[in-house]
Formats: C-alpha cells, sequence, structure tokens
C-alpha cells in the first residue's frame, strides 16, 4: 500500500492540529498564571480590589479558563487578537505591520545561510581531509559557539562604526527601495544565518561523506557516467536529510530575529515582543507568541512534506 | 616483497607469461600456437574461431595495495587474458581478493594503489586518465554488483537510471533511449517493462533488483560483462534464473564473461574457464572439466570438498584454519599454514612455481596461449625441488583427488 | 579490509560462571580503554581543558578577579583596556575583568544545572516511550512536540517573562525548553534496545520492567544522554546570555556577561568597545568547551557515528 502525498499531508495536518491547539492553550494558561493575574499587572499592585474586579469584568478573566480559551481562539480566527491593555492598539494591527519585516529578516538569515553552508559543505566532505575541511570544520564549530548577539555587535563595531560601510540601525523595507533595503538586511542577514550555516555544513558534510561511501555510485561510475555526475547523484541523497535540519533551523531563525531585531534597531515583531515582555503587555505577547509558532508549525509541515516527496523510500509505508 | 612473481621457469611448465606480448606490451601479439578452444559450453559463439586474436582483456602482474596503519596487498600480482567470446570464472571464499581485483581492472579503487598492467583492446587501463577508463566502462566493460538495490540510487527511478546509462555510452535521443531502457528491462525479464520504468529501485524484488542492474550494465552495449557475486543473497529459485539469464544473455549478445562467486555451482554453470584464487593469488586455473574433475592444488581440493554435493552423500568437510591476515601473510605460498601437505622448509620459503599439467586442453590439443592451460601453483608439484633431487613426495600423495568427478552438462 | 579472524574476547565456550564473577570487569575495561581514547582524542581534551578553567574561574571568582564587581571608581569610568584594568572599565568605572570572572559562576551554574532538569525530566520520558511504544508513545511525544514546537529563545523569554526573572526560574525554565531533545534522544536508543536479545531474555527471566529500564535500557542510551548534555549545556549558556541581553535574565546585581552586553552596546557607538567584545569572549569561549567536549565524546563514545574514521 503505498501512502500518496495527500494521504501523508492529511496525516500531518492531524498531527499539526492538536499540537497548534495545545501551543496556544499553553501560550494562554501562561499568560493566566502570572501572579495576580492580569488584572493587578494592568492596574499596580496598589490597585483597590474594586477597580480589579471592574477590570476583571471587563476582560472575562471570571470566567473558566476554557471558556476564556475558546472566546479568545474564536477572536484569533477573525483576525482579532484582542486589544493591548498597555496602549489600547489593537493587537493585530500593530503585528500586521511588523511582521513583513520580520519575514525579511528572517529570509536574509536563511538565505545567507544556505548561500554558505551548500558550497561549504559539500567542498568540505569532497575534500575531505585537506586544508578546505578543516577551514569548513573550524567554521562550523565557531559558528555554533558564537552568541548570535555578539556576533551583530561585533560586526556593528566593524562595519557600521570603525568602517562605516553599513547602517548601524533601522530598516528600510526592500519592497520600497530594494537596493537601501538589501543594505539594511546585509548585517542582521549575516548575524543570523552564520549559526544556522554552521549548523547546516556540519550536517551536510557528515550526510555527503557517508553518501560517498555508497555501493552505488561505483555501479554509477561503471555507466560511464563522469565524476561530477556521480558526485550530484550523492549530492542529491545527502542534502534529504539536511533538509529536516534547515526546518528545525527555521525555528532558531525566528527565534534568532528576535534578537537581531533588537541589536540592529529594526521594528519587526521581535522588538513589538520584547517591548510588552517589560511593559508587562500580555495580551499582546499572547498574540504574538501565537504567531510566531504558529507560523513554525507551518513551516515544519511543510519541510515534512518535501521530505515526504524528496524520499521515494517513504512512500511504500 | 618477495616471491611476488608467482610463476617460475622450472619444470614441465612454460611460463604464464610465455607468449610474446609481454615485451610488446602495445602491439596485438599472436599467441605462438593456434588454438580450438574447445567448445564453448552452450555451443554458441564463435569463440573458438578468434582463439587466434588478441585477447579482448589481459592483465599482467596486477597488483593492488591498501596502505592503512598498515599495508594490505589484496591481491598480489594476478595475470590472465579473457579472449572475445570467453566465460572465465573466479572463485575463492570471501577476503580472497577476488573483487578487489576486478575493481582494480576497471579503476574503482579509490584508496589503493594499484600496479601492475590491464589491457583492454591494447590499450593499457592501470594508470590511465579517468576520461578514458569512462570511455571504457559501459561501452567496453560493463559491471553487475553484488547487491543489486546497492547497484541504483534510491531516489531516482529504475528506468531514469538505465537511461542515464545508456546516454553515457551510446548517442541516442532521449526517446530512443528511453526505448532502449524498456527494451532491455524486457530482456532481462521483467514483466510489464513499461510500467517497471517508472519504479523505484526499492520497490523492486531482490531478483528482479538484480536483473534490471544487469539490464543496466548492458545498456551500453559492453564486449564484457563482469559480475561479481550476482547471485549472492539471493533465494536459490531466483538464483537459478539470473544464471540461466546470464546464459542466455551471453550466447545471444556474444559478450565475455568474467563471473566472481564463491559459489562454485554457479560458477561451473556459467564459466568454460575457473581460476582459483587465495588471498590475493591465484593457485589454480583450468577449464571446469579439468578443476571439477581433478583439481590439482590442495586448497582447491579443500574448497571443493567444503561445497555440499547434490548427488553424492558425503561430509562437509571445512577448511581448517582461519583465512590470513593480507596485511602480514604468510611467506612463500600464502595457503601453507592451513595445507595438509605442507612441507617446512619449503613451502614456507619462496613463493611456489607454477606448474602445468598434461591433461590441459579438453580435447587433447597442445597447449599455447591462455585458453587451455591447466596449472596450479604449488610445490608439490615440482619435478626439481630447489634444494636437490631428494624431494618428499610422500606428501604428494595425500592430496591426489578422490572424489567424483561431476556431471557438467555442456 | 584483512581480516584476521578475531576468536578472542568473549565469544560464547566460556563457563557461564565465570562470566558472572567477571561482572565487574568489563566496565572497568571499559572505562580505562574510554579514557585512553579520550586523551588520544585532542579535540576533547581541549575542552575538557578549557572547561576545567571555567570551572576554576566559577567557584573561586573572588581569588581570581583584582577587584570585587561592584567596585564603582567613577573617575575612571570608560577607560580602555590597560595594565591596571585588562578589559577597560564599565560606566561606572568598574572593572570590566573583574565582572566578567564574576560573570563567570552564573553561566556555570546555568550551564551545568539546566541540562540536569531536562535530564530529570527528558530521559524517563524518552524511556518510558521508547520501551513501551503505542499510545504511551504517540501521547509523550505529541506533547514532546508542542514544546518543541516553540522556537527556544521564544519559549524561553514567555516562562521567564511569566514567572519572573530569578536564577532558579531561568534554570528552570531553560531545563523545560531542552526537555523534548532528551526525551527524543534517549527515545531512539531505547527503541533500538528495546529489541535486542538480551533485554528480552531480562523479560522472560521475569525480570520488572523497571529493572530492565534501569539495568539494560538505560545504559545503552548513556553515551547519546552525556553527548546532548554537552550540548545543552552550550546552549544553555547562550540562551541564557540571550535572555539577559534582552533584559530578561539573571537579575542584576548578579552580573552575567549577556547582561554586560547589553550594557555595552549602548556604548558601540562612542567607539567604547571593550564593554562588548570581552564578555562575549567570555560567552564564546565557554561555550567552545562544551561543544568541543560533546564532539570529542561523540568520537569517542560511539566511534561508528562519526564520518572521520
Amino acid at each position: 500500500m503505498t501512502t500518496t502525498m495527500r494521504e501523508y499531508a492529511v496525516k500531518r495536518l492531524l498531527w499539526a492540529v492538536p499540537v497548534l491547539a495545545l501551543v496556544t492553550f499553553i501560550v494562554f494558561g501562561l499568560v493566566r498564571l502570572v501572579p495576580g493575574g492580569p488584572a493587578v499587572v494592568m492596574l499596580g499592585t496598589d490597585a483597590s480590589p474594586e477597580q480589579l474586579e471592574a477590570v476583571r469584568t471587563e476582560l472575562g478573566l471570571n470566567q473558566p479558563v476554557y471558556v476564556q480559551y475558546l472566546d479568545y481562539m474564536g477572536g484569533v480566527f477573525r483576525g482579532d487578537f484582542g486589544r493591548s491593555y498597555v496602549n489600547n492598539q489593537q493587537v493585530s494591527a500593530a503585528i500586521a505591520s511588523r511582521l513583513p519585516t520580520t519575514l525579511f529578516v528572517t529570509l536574509a538569515g536563511f538565505v545567507v545561510s544556505l548561500t554558505v553552508a551548500i558550497p561549504a559543505g559539500t567542498l568540505s566532505a569532497v575534500k575531505r581531509g585537506t586544508k578546505w575541511d578543516s577551514v569548513g570544520l573550524t567554521f562550523g564549530l565557531l559558528g555554533v559557539s558564537v552568541p548570535n548577539f555578539w556576533l551583530g555587535i561585533v560586526l556593528l563595531l566593524t562595519f557600521g562604526v570603525t568602517y562605516d560601510l553599513l547602517p548601524v540601525a533601522g530598516y528600510v523595507s526592500p519592497l520600497s527601495d530594494p537596493v537601501e533595503g538589501l543594505r539594511y538586511l546585509i548585517l542582521p542577514g549575516v548575524t543570523l544565518g552564520t549559526a544556522m550555516a554552521a549548523i547546516v555544513t556540519r550536517m551536510l558534510r557528515s550526510e555527503l561523506l557517508e553518501e560517498l561511501q555508497g555501493d552505488y555510485l561505483d555501479a554509477i561510475r561503471m555507466k560511464g557516467v563522469s565524476e561530477t555526475r556521480t558526485l550530484v547523484h550523492a549530492m542529491k541523497n545527502a542534502f534529504i536529510p539536511v533538509v529536516t535540519v534547515i526546518g528545525m533551523q527555521f525555528g532558531y531563525l525566528l527565534g534568532g530575529s528576535i534578537i537581531i531585531e533588537v541589536v540592529f534597531s529594526i521594528p519587526g515583531m521581535g522588538r513589538l515582543l520584547v517591548n510588552a515582555i517589560t511593559s508587562r503587555d500580555y495580551i499582546t505577547l499572547q498574540g504574538i507568541v501565537i504567531v510566531y509558532t504558529t507560523f513554525f508549525v507551518v513551516v515544519n509541515l511543510v519541510v515534512d512534506l518535501t521530505y515526504f516527496h524528496l524520499n521515494p523510500r517513504l512512500r511504500g509505508q | 616483497m618477495t616471491g611476488r612473481e608467482p610463476t617460475d621457469t622450472r619444470t614441465h611448465a612454460t611460463t604464464e607469461t610465455g607468449s610474446p606480448r609481454a615485451n610488446d606490451a602495445r602491439t596485438e601479439a599472436v599467441p605462438p600456437d593456434a588454438l580450438t578452444d574447445g567448445g564453448r559450453m552452450d555451443g554458441a559463439g564463435s569463440g573458438g574461431d578468434r582463439a587466434d586474436e588478441a585477447p579482448l582483456l589481459s592483465v599482467e602482474g596486477l597488483t593492488t595495495r591498501f596502505y592503512a596503519d598498515r599495508v594490505i596487498s589484496a591481491v598480489d600480482g594476478i595475470s590472465y587474458e579473457l579472449r572475445a567470446g570467453e566465460t572465465l570464472g573466479i572463485v575463492g571464499e570471501s577476503g580472497a581478493g577476488k573483487s578487489v581485483s576486478v575493481r582494480s581492472l576497471v579503476g574503482l579503487i579509490d584508496e589503493g594503489e594499484v600496479t601492475g598492467s590491464v589491457e583492454w583492446r591494447g590499450q593499457e587501463l592501470v594508470g590511465a586518465p579517468t576520461r578514458t577508463l569512462r570511455g571504457i566502462r559501459g561501452s567496453g566493460i560493463g559491471m553487475v554488483f553484488q547487491n543489486a538495490e546497492a547497484a541504483f540510487d534510491p531516489i531516482e527511478t529504475v528506468g531514469s537510471q538505465i537511461v542515464e546509462a545508456v546516454h553515457a555510452s551510446r548517442d541516442l535521443s532521449n526517446q530512443a533511449a528511453r526505448a532502449e531502457a524498456i527494451d532491455l528491462l524486457e530482456e532481462v525479464g521483467i514483466g510489464d517493462p513499461a510500467g517497471r520504468f517508472d519504479d523505484y529501485p526499492h520497490e523492486y524484488s531482490g531478483g528482479m533488483a538484480q536483473r534490471a542492474a544487469i539490464a543496466m550494465a548492458l545498456a551500453g552495449e559492453p564486449d564484457l560483462l563482469i559480475a561479481d557475486e550476482p547471485t549472492t543473497g539471493l533465494d536459490v529459485s531466483v538464483q537459478a534464473g539470473i544464471v540461466d539469464l546470464f546464459r542466455e544473455l551471453v550466447a545471444e549478445r556474444e559478450m565475455s564473461l568474467l563471473l566472481i562467486s564463491h559459489d562454485l555451482g554457479v560458477v561451473s554453470q556459467l564459466c568454460r574457464r575457473i581460476m582459483v584464487m587465495y588471498a590475493g593469488r591465484i593457485v589454480e586455473r583450468g577449464s571446469r572439466k579439468q578443476l571439477l574433475g581433478s583439481p590439482r592444488h590442495p586448497y582447491t581440493q579443500a574448497f571443493l570438498r567444503s561445497v555440499p554435493d547434490v548427488d553424492e552423500r558425503r561430509d562437509l568437510e571445512p577448511i581448517g584454519g582461519s583465512p590470513p591476515d593480507l596485511a602480514d601473510p604468510p611467506a612463500g605460498c600464502r595457503f601453507h599454514p592451513r595445507c595438509p601437505a605442507a612441507e617446512a622448509g619449503l613451502c614456507d620459503g619462496a613463493a611456489p612455481p607454477t606448474v602445468r599439467f598434461a591433461d590441459g586442453s579438453d580435447d587433447g590439443a597442445a597447449g599455447g596461449g591462455d585458453a587451455d592451460r591447466h596449472e596450479a601453483t604449488c610445490y608439490a608439484y615440482a619435478e626439481t625441488h630447489p634444494g636437490g633431487d631428494d624431494y618428499d613426495r610422500s606428501a604428494v600423495a595425500s592430496i591426489e583427488w578422490d572424489g567424483a568427478v561431476p556431471e557438467v552438462d555442456e | 579490509m584483512a581480516g584476521r579472524t578475531d576468536t578472542g574476547g568473549e565469544s560464547g565456550g566460556e563457563g557461564d560462571r565465570e562470566t558472572a564473577s567477571r561482572a565487574d570487569r568489563p566496565a572497568v575495561r571499559r572505562a580505562r580503554r574510554f579514557a585512553r581514547r579520550f586523551r588520544r582524542n585532542r579535540l576533547a581534551t581541549v575542552g575538557l581543558l578549557i572547561l576545567v578553567v571555567f570551572l576554576v574561574v566559577a567557584v573561586f571568582p573572588g581569588q581570581i578577579a583584582p577587584q570585587p564587581y561592584d567596585a564603582t571608581d567613577v573617575p575612571d569610568r570608560l577607560e580602555g583596556p590597560s595594565l591596571e584594568n585588562p578589559m577597560g572599565t564599565d560606566r561606572y568605572g568598574r572593572d570590566v575583568f573583574s565582572r566578567v570572572v564574576f560573570g563567570a559562576r552564573v553561566a556555570f551554574q546555568v550551564a551545568v544545572l539546566t541540562p540536569l532538569v531536562a535530564m530529570v525530566v527528558g530521559v524517563p520520558i524518552g524511556l518510558l516511550a521508547g520501551y513501551y511504544g503505542g499510545l504511551l508513545d504517540d501521547a509523550l511525544m505529541r506533547v514532546m512536540d508542542s514544546i518543541f514546537a516553540f522556537p527556544t529563545i521564544l519559549l524561553g523569554l514567555t516562562l521567564v517573562a511569566v514567572f519572573g526573572q530569578s536564577l532558579t526560574n531561568i534554570v528552570l525554565a531553560l531545563g523545560v525548553v531542552f526537555i523534548p531533545q532528551f526525551a527524543r534522544i534517549t527515545r531512539g536508543s531505547a527503541l533500538s534496545v528495546a529489541e535486542e536479545n538480551h533485554v528480552k531474555v531480562a523479560r522472560s527471566l521475569g525480570a520488572s520492567d523497571a529493572r530492565i529500564l534501569a539495568l539494560h535500557v538505560f545504559p545503552f542510551c548513556l553515551s547519546a544522554i552525556l553527548v546532548q548534555a554537552t550540548i545543552t549545556a552550550a546552549l544553555a549558556i547562550i540562551l541564557e546570555s540571550s535572555l539577559s541581553f534582552l533584559g530578561v535574565g539573571v537579575p542584576p546585581p548578579r552580573p552575567s556577561w549577556g547582561g554586560m552586553l547589553r550594557v555595552g552596546k549602548g556604548f558601540v557607538s562612542s567607539g567604547e568597545w571593550w564593554y562588548s567584545v570581552f564578555p562575549g569572549l567570555a560567552i564564546v569561549f565557554s561555550v567552545l568547551g562544551f561543544n568541543l567536549l560533546g564532539d570529542g565524546l561523540r568520537s569517542v563514545l560511539d566511534p561508528r557515528t562519526d564520518p572521520d574514521r
């Protein structure tokens, strides 16, 4: 019985939905767990009980948790993430205005990472044991040992302050001005992409090394095929497990973008999130976390489907 | 390393390399005696008529060494010839160097050093640039490996990989290549070839995968098909089918076949000539009839005794001892630690000479060239003892063959 | 490769009573073999050395740092590196080097405690899931996946934001973040062991599940867990410093490297680079130690997985 792509997609969706539900519920619940409840947070600890009660009724905090949850989720599906009681803004509006920015930053990191990792990993494996390999391995080791925000600061210092080449803070959307937008994305992209590049390089190298020992390669050579084409066969095989790693790394990119936005003062969702935390704006916090997590789950789903598609051996399950 | 050349110019043998070809590497030399190939086993092919042509494949002193923390001599100076249309089998236990030797022929040895000479149609392959080797792979020499599924890239369809083989050696349009691939699948006995074209390797059963691998090896229309343990790991019933397939293909395509196996039954069904390898050296060679009927080398005899015989009830006798460490092989004859007839001071000294036997050539024609020589590399048959004439031949008596002469259908 | 048939070792043929009395000798032999291989692996040894230095600095900061971390000296504020202050001074005139040294303690505590927390919960979950399989496995893994569904920083941020900043909370929050990794790794090893013969034999002899898990399954997972622990330690340091950088980490006055970088970033444009660079280097150094150790452990404990063999 072969599993078609559609069947597999359905199976994965059925998995993803409960996970998403669980995740959103966790976030929702967490916020409610704040000592004293959101009402105290909003009004301060020296608010009178009547004031607290008023706020609680207004926000519906006296109802059972699951009712609140369903209410909230109902709103989410309608696009209503509630209203922040700190700045009285619609959370959905705040998120919507910043989402593209965060996406661009994340994308920049993604592009940088793969642009470096694929050649580095391949070269490292093919030229195993030589200088190139050592370079690749060192890069791999350092890449995961350096915190991205520190790297960002160092890069800022070098390229922004010491040599005034690139902008130190701020953001221009590539949609409105591609060239400037790109300039503003270079440092954030490099910073964000380095750690992921290191991990993917390592993974690609190790997978490719293993593939290169495959028996089928000799059979391919015996057909009279060129060494390059033989290598391509090996690479395609090696890339498949790497795809899953890339998917996992996307989560890191999402999380890392939060920090990068802070380092480079980019007005994205991450900055909004950090501000929400420091100002105890839990409704906004809730909304943003849900958006991030949903994104992550969706990306993982796509990665899984891609993996399934790429690997014919899975279809016969 | 002394004693690498197993041949010796003593006793009633001519040297293996008696033909003048050894000296003029590049000319197409004619062996001194015209030789009638005593009929191919299935009667097809004109191997015999082409006996006076130059051999397709000429291996001379092929040596392959691996350098790890120790030097491993996996193949130690083997020489043989293969003519067009001939079927040659190499048998031996695991680790004897059979696979390594054929991989060394076509430049598939990645991490080892190959020395000696391998001539394909007069062109030297050892040390040849990859481009030369590529030209020969597929269109001159095709290869089938042991684990059939391992011959295929798991993420591409079988059909596309056969097409890749076609494209690598022949100049056909995509459509023509695809049609050719389907034809090949049919030729090797795969039902619904057009449908199976788009299947992935893991969707093929073991036997079918091997057939497909054979199809892939044939895609370039090679003159020589090398099969490295093609039936090992398959069900016995499936094996029979593969053996039949090889037989048909060799006949219809007039190909040469170089078959490696530790399964004597398979080799004896397909190969007119057989060579026995042990620890990287050829210890005995001859026609199938000679080798199975009157094996001379103690190892060959031991090997035959360790193989079950359908017709005769007898005890299986495993070969005592264990295979030698190729990084530190026994001195002299590499089999001497396990040989019942070994003589201290003799067999553990210099490498033994190669002796030719008078029963060479099936129909009694005088020997010459490689084709029907029956030879063994063993001191037991040396006429003169290196130390003088007082040679204790009582040990030789112990290796007289008393096994039944097997029925071999010609 | 040349095969010398290995007839040595614990092949069958030894008396059974002998094996029983030698029960601890194979372990001792294994330990010695491990130590030997470890020493030969240069990376692992370097990693271990770094960690020893790290440990010493974390445990004895007072002895190593020339000044207490809060000794202000306002006239000397924002001075670059000099003989007196090898890493310069901060905005209050405090010696940066001393602060970096004291910051090691927090980092070390996080690095050691976080994997412990994650292991204590994650390993049993993984063992149960891998050994029993079926519905339990599914359920447990779904929960793990939902934790895993959060990008680590996000989860850490949220948890700390909700429960408040303190060292305990941070360690707990980070520990939770890494539970799924341990669960997954343990489960993977447990799955492969569960089918092994010696486990089946133990079961047929009537051993309780708990006993089997503890004596047969768990030891098998140990090497993978150890490697994962070093990875987690490294990630925990980075994560904690990230949280501190964002202002959500260990609260002052305790110095933390991430916190120093948070302040230091503000001085970047005015050129006082030392306050941002040196604490960061400390982070890199300590993380590198754990990563090297982890890499080394991986190749020593299970050479088969090392692509460079």
